[in-house]
């Protein structure tokens, strides 16, 4: 099943695009996906253990099972701030 | 209201929506880019969102606000784009019948903005070179983000 897979600010510097497409199999979790997703681009894999997933815009664990479709988002630590 | 844009936003946008007869206080919060962090001289900010889910969770807040608080409105306006030092990057404006609640529930919009928001900020600086807030560090944070009373989010 495919999936649409959104990064941001250094992550989407570091790969040179804001979207991609992955090829999951049925059942895949998140964590599956960050796994693809680190093995792929090692140049982000360091990034990944700190960012939160959001899934069709709500935040999800990483044991959230995808769905053919699904609209994945991940999230690096936002801007913070005092 | 709950907006994220790439327009100049101030605290004059908000306050004829969020005045009304019944509410006898409205609190605003203005953040502002600083000249400064870390001792570097911050030469101007660059905001990135995830703009969909932004302002979603912009109105997450706003109704959480309304679960907690007896206010009468609530807007949000976060701005994302190139910002110069002085120029606004949130506006929250709370108006609520009396003041103690409008003051704590604009305490928690900005709070919870800084957690929950997909929002990044690139800080430029003076002397040269840029770096990404939060993500780029010279020590690692260890430890995940938590929501309001110290909840892992996820």
């Amino acid at each position: 099943m495919q999936v649409r897979l959104k990064l941001f600010a250094i992550l989407r510097e570091k790969l040179g695009e804001g979207e991609i497409s992955m090829e999951m199999q049925p059942g895949s979790k998140v964590e599956d996906l960050l796994a693809t997703l680190a093995s792929r681009q090692p140049e982000i894999a360091p990034l990944l253990p700190n960012c939160l997933i959001a899934v069709n815009r709500q935040y999800v664990p990483r044991s959230q099972v995808l769905t053919a479709g699904d609209e994945i988002a991940v999230i690096p630590p936002v801007s913070g701030g005092k | 209201m709950f907006r994220v844009t790439r327009d100049k936003i101030s605290p004059a946008d908000v306050e004829a929506w969020v005045k009304e007869p019944g509410a006898g206080a409205v609190v605003y919060f203005d953040g502002i880019v600083r000249d400064h962090s870390e001792g570097k001289k911050v030469k101007f900010l660059e905001y990135e969102a995830y703009e969909a889910m932004a302002e979603e969770k912009l109105r997450d807040i706003g109704e959480e606000i309304h679960r907690r608080w007896p206010v009468s409105k609530v807007a949000i306006l976060h701005r994302v784009g190139h910002l110069e030092v002085g120029e606004s990057s949130v506006i929250i404006a709370v108006s609520s019948p009396h003041r103690d609640h409008a003051f704590a529930a604009c305490r928690f919009a900005i709070e919870q903005i800084k957690i929950l928001v997909p929002i990044w900020k690139r800080e430029h600086w003076e002397e040269g070179g840029r770096h990404w807030v939060n993500i780029e560090k010279t020590t690692p944070s260890a430890s995940s983000p938590t929501a309001e009373g110290g909840n892992q989010i996820y």
